[in-house]
């Protein structure tokens, strides 16, 4: 293995640089009296000419500076790789293409044929046919082609291709393309090691190494360095994961990398044909025909040229899989409409297959539109970074709030866990005193993935013990620190617990005049599955919920109910949530006095529910314990004054008027009279009392005066009036004297 | 007849066990034959012998003197044909307290008399113990007076309503306040009729003899003493008593969410006090309102006060002008904090219906101390 002695950055730069260096290599090659053999596209298999002792060179396409003098004879709504290549043709602006001694063309996409037509009038070409489909006559006609350019070779160079030479050089293109393979598949760790455009910059300036033998060790070396540095903990920091997919991205159109890059994302890998694409797949050595493992090595190229294209979509599975991709990008380089329309299938299936969000870029080589891009790009990563539920650099933050928040809405353990595991990734178990397994989640995969590092923390008094797993090539620290965590909840639960926080959910009562109704109730709110709280089986008239979080769920608890009780004559209460079970008992009671209370008050509907019987059961409650003569007021004695007919009369406008917050208007509804027949009474009540002027607090105790007599009276205490008997006739004797 | 001699044996052996007064009592009257029972300066029966208690089961039940006993004991000499022998304990120059002992036999009076001497010696320190509860030296007649006004449920008979004329203010002071002798005896200072009946944990005065003209004056002077008096409405039946010692009780249970050392009178307090009976709906019965409470939380959070205006617009009879007034800010701020209010309780607190029962579940909250806040200015 060759040891790389350089800094990776420039490493990167020298290969960045290569293709600029190799000017002056290829022009020693050529005077050694090397032949070259220029070619463009994927499909050529550069081995044909390594057989045949000619250097295969990618001939320049990537520049924006040459497309001015294509467009003088090309259109300008061509593609701009084809003006560009076109434009270093033929101004000679391109050395390599000065050296080259045969240029390999295919028929690819219409540009490059017609292209290539061109060229024929000032370098010999050789065009060959591609099919256009990948299908097995596809690879039969191929693989003539291949055997056709091979004899070509031959007669061109005056050379012959042995099967023994043409397997040597597949063997070596192998190596050079598995070595940038491995080289590309660094970019799998999370968070990456290096900037997407670094490794594209290996992958692109390895053509140019004209010194092919040594290619395969030197990427490997690089390789071998990014690994050990990204141990020691020398990575990026994390960054949006990015394909990029579509034209081929090279020179001036890296632009999009870079914009890219500078943003906050990372470019995982590139799906073209100067990327993953072309060195995804190896050509079958030990295959007994080699032109035909060859032609299904090139055909298989996934260019938007062929139709169908399903092998770039297959590879585009993989590549988002494999490498965690959180975003597609991709690059349309203006007037290449067969990617073009094509995006409307990659967007589709990264869309709805992939779930994941797709942004096409269609650019040319100018810098023209780098603004604009820029802040698309920018937009699109961003986007990315806030839908990201979990970020993969655990945010601890998110987890304590997961933790408590579900604790707080009394969420199951295996609900939290469930939550965590989806935020975090990280593999949770929590087991009982015993060992047992009592929530988990992510558990199969931790053992699928053979997660074999686990930390186990346990709880204090051996009450059980959390256990998290630490995923292949993810952080101890994360998966320690959540374990934590939990125990810190398990620990702060307890001291709740102990000090009697109300983190419990409520219960309460549903009450019903027909038991039946209950059934119904029950069965309706079960198949409803809105309301949250556990209902228990009715008893006879009564039914106990448990776990009822608060207002909105007691609400949905009302409105279910509500839609069961429609068409139902009987009548059902609806308690309030208590909190301490020893107030169940005490509780049903109260909430069957709201029932009998409902049942006197003579209301529409027949749900009731306790907050609009608070003021009824404080005055029941009141006068049951209260010995009925406390509640002595001279207030309403004074009404008396007038005879004790007058006065029951005064004392019933009173009680209305008072219940009624001093309204004339209602006070003349409620009591069924007509607002001139009310209005002399509340006169002489302000004449007896100043009713107008009395403070409200006044008026409240008045009134709950009497309410309680009203009650003594229905009880049967005392069924002649609303003061006791002693007492107007003390008054009555008191007028007289 | 018995030994004497004997009878200190059985003293001796009754003070070791738990309960003294009792097992005297049952030991004596087993050697003796004589209805033997403790009676406190107070009224209090602290233990009697079952002979005793048969002839006077209403004073026996209830562990005090009824009055009609008071007079058939105290007043007669002789009872059912049985001669009483009344011997008084002193405590100091004061009597504290009475050895009854009944007998059939006239030939016994001797014997029983200094049976009767022994006993008040070796009870004095038991008397005297219990003595100490009480801040007012009061005569035994007086606290059955009290007793009769304030405990008993017969009615009073005419001849004993001595102050007959005139109204009647009763004043109650807690015993928990150390100062509970003193304001009564300040209370002397304002008005020269009153009667005072002490209880276990609590004063009562009842001022007579008030006429119309005087009574003004007499709140005024109460109110200055700047003391915590309960003061009742003025009435004019003396049956009254008890209820209004009921009421007054209740009143003084309200926790104090306002300003410490201020009278409480019954016109403004009652309510709260009649409030305090629904205990149970919230302490036992576990009451709760998820609007209330989630209004109480918002104030906790905020710090505001959104709670204490609730209360207060709901007491002035949802009048914003008065409330306004009554809590010392402007109406706008108030129409402010009810719209909030109705945002965070989502209900509208102008419904007739639903401001009664909101009133009445916040009378009960507070009663109940659940959220009690110290900082209220109302009814000032």
């Amino acid at each position: 293995m060759m040891k790389i002695e350089k800094e990776l950055p420039e490493i990167f730069e020298e290969f960045g640089e290569q293709r600029k260096r190799a000017f002056l290599e290829i022009k020693e090659y050529k005077d050694k009296g090397s032949s070259v053999v220029g070619m463009y596209c994927a499909y050529f298999p550069p081995e044909l000419a390594i057989a045949a002792g000619a250097i295969p060179v990618a001939l320049c396409s990537f520049a924006e500076e040459t497309i001015p003098a294509a467009e003088r004879v090309m259109p300008k709504s061509m593609c701009p790789l084809v003006k560009s290549s076109y434009g270093f043709a033929i101004e000679d602006k391109c050395p390599f293409f000065y050296f080259t001694d045969l240029v390999i063309g295919e028929t690819t996409c219409d540009g490059k044929k017609k292209m290539y037509e061109m060229m024929t009038e000032f370098k010999p070409v050789y065009v060959m046919e591609l099919p256009n489909s990948q299908s097995e006559r596809g690879y039969e006609f191929w693989k003539g082609e291949v055997i056709r350019v091979k004899e070509y070779l031959e007669e061109f160079f005056h050379v012959v291709i042995t099967e023994k030479m043409l397997r040597d050089a597949v063997h070596l293109n192998n190596q050079i393309r598995m070595s940038l393979k491995s080289l590309c598949e660094v970019m799998k760790l999370d968070p990456a090691p290096v900037l997407g455009e670094d490794v594209q910059k290996m992958v692109l300036g390895s053509k140019y190494r004209f010194d092919f033998r040594t290619t395969p060790e030197l990427v490997s070396g690089v390789r071998e360095k990014i690994l050990k540095e990204y141990r020691q903990g020398k990575k990026l920091e994390k960054r949006t994961r990015i394909l990029v997919t579509g034209c081929p991205v090279n020179g001036d159109s890296l632009k999009v990398i870079r914009a890219i890059e500078q943003n906050g994302g990372v470019v995982v890998a590139t799906e073209n044909c100067s990327g993953v694409r072309a060195i995804s797949t190896m050509v079958d050595e030990d295959a007994d025909d080699i032109y035909e493992a060859i032609a299904r090595k090139y055909l298989s190229t996934g260019c938007s040229i062929m139709t169908p294209n399903d092998n770039r979509i297959e590879l585009l599975g993989e590549i988002i899989e494999e490498y965690h991709v959180e975003g597609v990008v991709e690059v349309i380089l203006t007037g290449c409409h067969a990617t073009g329309a094509e995006s409307f299938y990659i967007r589709k299936f990264v869309n709805e297959e992939k779930h994941l969000p797709y942004i096409a870029v269609d650019t040319g080589y100018s810098t023209s539109d780098l603004g604009q891009i820029t802040t698309r790009l920018t937009a699109f990563i961003e986007m990315i970074q806030a839908e990201r539920p979990g970020d993969k650099e655990i945010d601890m933050n998110c987890c304590y709030k997961i933790v408590l928040s579900g604790s707080n809405y009394g969420n199951s353990k295996q609900e939290i866990l469930e939550e965590l595991w989806k935020y975090t990734g990280i593999p949770i178990g929590e087991y009982d005193r015993y060992g047992r397994l009592l929530a988990s989640a992510g558990l199969e995969q931790a053992s699928r993935e053979g997660a074999d590092i686990k930390i186990e923390k346990e709880y204090p008094g051996g009450e059980g013990k959390i256990i998290t797993c630490v995923m292949p090539g993810r952080s101890e620290k994360a998966a320690e620190w959540l374990a934590n965590i939990l125990l810190q909840n398990y620990s702060m639960k307890k001291q709740f617990s102990q000090e009697g926080e109300d983190s419990q959910p409520d219960y309460l009562w549903v009450l019903a005049e027909k038991s039946e109704d209950l059934d119904k109730i029950y069965d309706a709110v079960e198949k409803d599955g809105g309301f949250l709280g556990q209902l228990n089986d009715p008893e006879g008239k009564n039914m106990f919920v448990s776990c009822i979080k608060g207002k909105e769920d007691r609400n949905r608890l009302v409105a279910a109910c509500r839609k069961c009780m429609k068409d139902l004559e009987g009548q059902i209460v609806i308690g309030n949530g208590f909190q301490n079970l020893s107030d169940k008992e005490e509780n049903r009671r109260l909430q069957e006095r709201v029932l009998r209370l409902a049942g006197e008050k003579m209301e529409r509907g027949n749900i009731r529910l306790t907050e609009n019987y608070y003021y009824e059961l404080a005055v029941e409650c009141i006068s049951e314990q209260m010995e009925m003569d406390t509640a002595d007021s001279e207030e309403i004695n004074a009404l008396y004054k007038d005879g004790q007919e007058k006065g029951r009369e005064l004392c019933e406008t009173l009680y209305w008027y008072l219940r009624m917050k001093r309204n004339v208007a209602s006070t003349a509804a409620k009591m069924k009279l007509h607002r001139n027949t009310l209005l002399p009474r509340i006169a002489r009540l302000n004449e007896i009392m100043e009713v107008d002027a009395m403070e409200g607090a006044d008026c409240e105790r008045i009134l709950l005066v009497m309410e309680l007599e009203r009650k003594k009276k229905d009880r049967g205490g005392n069924a002649d009036g609303w003061v006791d008997t002693c007492r107007r006739k003390e008054y009555e004797d008191g007028r007289k004297a | 007849m018995f030994e004497i001699e004997n009878c200190y044996k059985i003293i001796f052996e009754a003070m070791l066990e738990e309960s003294v007064f009792q097992s005297i009592a049952q030991r004596m009257q087993q050697y003796t034959g004589a209805g033997i029972a403790f009676v406190t300066g107070a009224g209090k029966v602290l233990a009697c012998s079952c002979q005793w208690a048969r002839l006077f089961p209403g004073s026996a039940n209830k562990d005090h003197l009824i009055f009609e006993d008071y007079t058939a004991i105290f007043e007669k000499k002789e009872c059912g044909g049985r001669y009483q022998c009344i011997t008084p304990v002193y405590g100091g120059k004061r009597t504290i307290g009475y050895v009854v002992l009944m007998y059939e036999n006239t030939k016994e009076r001797e014997a029983i008399q200094e049976l009767g001497g022994i006993l008040a010696q070796n009870v004095r320190l038991y008397f005297e113990e219990e003595q100490k509860q009480y801040r007012i030296n009061q005569s035994l007649k007086e606290h059955m007076v009290g007793w009769m006004l304030f405990e008993e449920t017969i009615s009073i008979p005419e001849e004993k309503q001595s102050c007959r004329d005139g109204k009647y203010i009763l004043v109650r002071m807690d015993k928990e306040n150390e100062k509970a002798g003193e304001m009564a005896a300040r209370l002397y200072g304002i008005w020269n009729w009153i009667h005072t009946y002490e209880g276990k944990t609590e004063i009562f005065a009842l001022l007579y003899r008030l006429r119309e003209q005087d009574i003004q004056s007499v709140y005024t002077a109460i109110e200055a003493e700047k003391r915590e008096y309960c003061v009742s409405e003025v009435f004019s039946k003396l049956c009254l008593c008890r209820d209004k010692k009921n009421i007054l009780r209740r009143m003084s249970q309200v926790k104090a969410y306002q300003e410490m050392h201020a009278m409480r009178r019954e016109k403004e307090w009652s309510m709260w006090g009649m409030y305090t009976y629904t205990d149970w709906l919230i302490k036992k019965a576990g009451l709760r309102d998820y609007s209330v409470e989630q209004l109480i939380l918002e104030d906790e959070k905020n710090h505001t006060e959104l709670y204490h205006t609730l209360r207060s617009y709901l007491l002035c009879g949802n009048n914003v002008t008065m409330a306004s007034k009554m809590l010392h800010i402007h109406r706008n701020t108030l129409i402010y904090r009810l719209k909030q209010i109705r945002e965070y309780m989502g209900m509208d607190v102008n419904d007739n219906e639903v401001s009664r029962e909101l009133l009445a579940f916040i009378m009960m909250n507070d009663i109940a101390g659940r959220s009690v806040r110290s900082k209220t200015d109302d009814e000032d």
